[in-house]
């Protein structure tokens, strides 16, 4: 077993120079944003005695007179349209509670999955009794958010065949903020892995399969290759070491850490070790810099 | 033995009004949604926050309740003189409901409705002021997960101590107590929001007397602003670093 102190590693500050971020503006709770009434307040901040005030630590974004404080780390807000992978946590009652990183527990409606077979048609109660069948709790899925609702908890469906359970694999949870938004969700890399970024943090990695099966809800037992697995892993790795440095996730980057940590010829456990983890993070940086 | 010496200096050097050296940090684990290190002179506390999430624990009876902040604080074996037999018990318990309270007076809990914020502390080493510590690395922790309060808490502790150990009537404020000056006099606890000047918590386990009060209290609030601008300065300092990488793309 290693052990390194954390005194003994090199301050974040050499991982890169500061550059863009000088005109941001940066500000922490309870600071004074503009001593005016006339910007309408956003998300992350609050008026009081005619002052605009931050309510979290995270930058200034302005768009006309509306004014929002963004924070560095923060829980999935919900979008409509946004695809996400989900936890069931409960089943009963013609639907599904998902966790899905966010402050309340989603839902998942029977009515709004499209059922084995790709039939269209309406739900008996057979189907409602058969719930736990097709999703049981702890199982993955990928679904889309349909509607924010009054009270803020988000409703799902998973209408196309696009949609639905997420097999074999593994599930990496960061913040959602670290994502950079972009419409194609799912992707195939070259490494023969199949990556479902969630747009809540929660990405999925498994072995890639058909594209034109598209997601079922049985489970398959099929084996997965110990290269596959492999490289799966080292993903998995190259995501945490990029997530612990705040680098932003995308295909690019996870390649580019992918690559860069074959390349420096690294075993897959030792993506772990916090040195591996900064050397990964600045030559992801480097790279995408480059190009 | 003699808190005060008689130039106005205590056992480890400082001033009544100077503060123990501080140091604290943002971001340590990968898991909980924040996490913050806080360290006041020996004192030395980690903080993790997760959530908010779906209340749980706390069952609503109609709708959407408020938001609720849970804090379990623990303390491990060695960390004070004593070895420790439970790392929780009732004294841990009094503190998490101290430090439960005034985050929940700093949380914008209407932002929240339904969920639960549990907060977990550990004192790695006891030396004085516990409770403020664990408030702090609390709040530097809130902070960290992104959730959205009105002001930072920071919290702070003052003891009265005699001037002089012949002179037992007359009584000299401290800022910011350590284990010896906290027993040998007594310890009040501060929490406030520094930008609103409104004090959130005040707790003690001494008695004190009326005359001393308010010399204490006021001791005890310029800590706060005292640790409130270093905890400020470390934000900064987190924002700035991790938003300059992120904004390579």
């Amino acid at each position: 077993m290693e052990i390194i102190l954390a005194s003994e590693c090199p301050p974040q500050e050499t991982l890169m120079a500061p550059t863009a971020s000088s005109h941001t503006r940066l500000v922490t709770p309870g600071e004074v944003i503009y001593e005016d009434t006339s910007y309408m307040r956003g998300h992350g901040t609050y008026m009081e005695d005619g002052c605009q005030v931050a309510s979290v630590a995270g930058y200034v974004s302005q768009v006309n007179r509306l004014v929002t404080v963004t924070p560095l780390r923060q829980l999935y807000q919900g979008a409509v349209g946004d695809t996400i992978v989900g936890r069931v946590t409960q089943v009963g009652g013609g639907r599904w509670k998902l966790d899905i990183n966010s402050r309340l527990d989603a839902e998942l409606k029977l009515v709004n999955v499209q059922l084995p077979g790709a039939e269209q048609r309406r739900k008996n109660v057979e189907d409602e009794r058969g719930m736990r069948d097709l999703l049981s709790e702890g199982a993955l899925v990928c679904v889309e958010v349909q509607k924010v609702g009054q009270d803020g908890v988000l409703r799902l469906a998973a209408r196309t065949n696009k949609f639905g359970k997420l097999g074999q694999g593994m599930l990496v949870s960061m913040s959602p903020s670290l994502l950079v938004r972009d419409k194609q969700r799912m992707h195939d890399l070259p490494c023969g892995a199949r990556v479902v970024f969630g747009a809540n943090g929660y990405i999925f990695l498994g072995p890639t399969c058909d594209q034109e099966q598209g997601l079922s809800y049985t489970d398959s037992d099929e084996e997965v290759g110990v290269e596959v697995r492999e490289s799966l892993a080292r993903l998995s790795n190259c995501l945490r070491a990029l997530a612990k440095h705040s680098v932003m996730i995308s295909p690019t980057s996870i390649m580019a850490a992918h690559d860069a940590s074959i390349q420096l010829n690294i075993p897959v456990k030792d993506l772990l070790k916090g040195d591996v983890m900064r050397d990964i993070a600045i030559a992801t940086l480097q790279d995408i810099a480059d190009t | 033995m003699e808190l005060l010496s008689n130039e106005g200096l205590r056992q480890d050097g400082r001033t009544t009004t100077c503060l123990r050296a501080m140091k604290c940090k943002l971001g340590l684990y990968d898991r909980p949604n924040g996490s913050a290190f806080m360290q006041m002179g020996n004192t030395q506390v980690l903080a993790s926050v997760y959530g908010p999430k779906e209340a749980r624990s706390v069952k609503s009876t109609t709708g959407l309740g408020e938001c609720v902040v849970t804090c379990a604080v623990s303390r491990v074996a060695a960390c004070s003189a004593e070895r420790l037999r439970k790392p929780r018990d009732q004294r841990t318990r009094a503190t998490s409901n101290l430090v439960a309270g005034a985050l929940q007076a700093a949380v914008r809990g209407s932002k929240y409705a339904g969920s639960q914020i549990d907060v977990f502390v550990q004192v790695i080493q006891a030396d004085g002021g516990v409770t403020a510590c664990c408030i702090n690395a609390a709040c530097l922790a809130l902070l960290h997960a992104g959730i959205e309060v009105n002001d930072y808490v920071t919290a702070c502790t003052a003891s009265a101590v005699p001037t002089a150990a012949h002179t037992s009537t007359q009584t000299c404020a401290l800022v910011d107590a350590c284990q010896s000056e906290s027993s040998g006099g007594c310890e009040v606890t501060v929490a406030m929001l520094p930008n609103k000047q409104r004090i959130v918590a005040l707790h003690t386990c001494h008695p004190l007397h009326q005359s001393q009060f308010d010399a204490v209290l006021d001791m005890a609030l310029f800590g706060c602003q005292q640790l409130y601008q270093g905890m400020h300065a470390e934000v900064q300092n987190f924002l700035k670093q991790h938003h300059a990488i992120m904004s390579h793309r």
